[in-house]
């Protein structure tokens, strides 16, 4: 995954996954699983310590 | 017929145990410990995620190309490669290069991490056959646990295939193991590197014990099972596409159910390069990133409704189950067919 090139970033409904978009040329989709053994997950949360990346919070649906 | 008097005498020879324990070599243990490399991947066998066939950037952030090895620069620019049918040591193998593209004080390297935590304490030996023209080419062993690095004996920077091998009696509280290949400080720092100085490896082994031995060779069927635990690309093996059946519920929501051949270390991230744009409503030719539906009786078609394939998820570990919400094919669909050039991958790497 390529952490510096996140362009968007956000839970999926019941904060099962973080839904990203990386990328804009040929952006990719890209979803993270909420699970402390996946180590994007725990790039992504390390950036959210650092103040380097933004989560939105779930849609309501 | 019968036995001459030497034959008999040499039938009744009886050996003790001390006769016995000492015959036995270290070629000898190794030959019926069974499995015995750590290393997955350690002859290069297998690139799901690309073929890195020719020089390839890599950056200062680690990131996986041949499958299990990480690489990156640090302080420099450099590239990898992977080359196949190498002769090394009298037999074929593939082989991993990294080759710095800018000099400085810095470093390149690929690591490997071992997933299983069983060598605390533990003598273990990691060897490799290099090529480099630099004398800081070596191989690390480090303790992540314990935070301890032994080092091998560094390359000579002769430009000749040399055996570099380190062996290391484990911490108690050694932990997992991280393997760093490539030009580097003996602990794994910056050293003085010059624009063209590269590393090759092939043969890369961890194993128990004191004694590097012969690589284990196993096939690329086996090699490519013990990969797909940590990295599963779909299209990686496809000659045009892959297909799948999937769920469809109208104008509402589409699922796919993709198993996985193994089950994956941990929940895996999924990433896919599908968008709407990409919808070719005809089946994908090889090497297209270009993806479709296909209708029993109907054909294949192309995207309608408000739906959007890009917003397609979803995780797993023995199996993907992914879909993706409000999302129209138009009919009854049955089946979406994702061309070999569509990134559709799952991730669960250390």
């Amino acid at each position: 995954m390529d952490y510096s090139n996140i362009v968007s970033a956000k839970y999926t409904f019941d904060n099962e996954s973080i839904f990203c978009v990386v990328g804009t040329d040929n952006p990719l989709s890209v979803s993270v699983p909420v699970s402390t053994d996946n180590t994007d997950y725990q790039t992504l949360m390390q950036m959210v310590a650092d103040g380097d990346l933004t989560i939105t919070e779930a849609a309501i649906v | 017929m019968t036995k001459s008097a030497t034959r008999e005498a040499a039938d009744k020879v009886t050996f003790t145990q001390t006769e016995v324990t000492s015959a036995i070599t270290a070629g000898d243990t190794a030959a019926r410990a069974g499995r015995k490399n750590w290393i997955i991947n350690g002859d290069f066998q297998i690139s799901q995620r690309g073929a890195y066939s020719s020089a390839t950037s890599i950056t200062a952030s680690p990131v996986y190309y041949l499958d299990r090895f990480r690489a990156k620069h640090n302080n420099i620019s450099a590239t990898t490669v992977r080359q196949t049918n190498q002769t090394v040591n009298g037999k074929v193998t593939n082989t991993m290069m990294l080759t710095a593209t800018a000099g400085s004080n810095g470093r390149v390297e690929a690591v490997q991490v071992i997933e299983d935590e069983v060598f605390n304490s533990q003598t273990v030996t990691i060897s490799a056959w290099v090529i480099s023209n630099s004398a800081s080419a070596r191989l690390i062993i480090h303790q992540n646990g314990a935070n301890i690095q032994t080092s091998s004996n560094a390359h000579t920077g002769g430009g000749a295939y040399e055996l570099l091998q380190a062996t290391v009696t484990c911490a108690s509280n050694a932990g997992q193991l991280h393997i760093y290949t490539g030009i580097q400080a003996a602990a794994t720092g910056n050293v003085a590197i010059a624009n063209g100085d590269y590393f090759k490896m092939a043969f890369l082994q961890l194993e128990l014990g004191s004694v590097a031995t012969d690589f284990e060779h196993l096939s690329y069927a086996e090699q490519l099972r013990l990969c797909y635990r940590y990295f599963y690309n779909l299209t990686y093996l496809h000659p045009t596409y892959a297909r799948f059946n999937f769920h469809y519920e109208a104008s509402a929501w589409i699922s796919l159910a993709i198993n996985f051949p193994v089950t994956m270390r941990t929940m895996a991230t999924f990433s896919h390069s599908l968008t709407n744009a990409k919808n070719k409503g005809a089946s994908p030719s090889a090497g297209e990133d270009k993806w479709c539906y296909y209708i029993q009786n109907t054909g294949f078609r192309g995207n309608a409704g408000s739906g959007n394939i890009s917003g397609l998820g979803g995780n797993g570990i023995t199996h993907g189950q992914c879909g993706t919400v409000n999302h129209s094919p138009n009919g009854h669909a049955s089946h979406i067919f994702i061309g070999t050039g569509c990134t559709f991958q799952f991730d669960a790497e250390l």
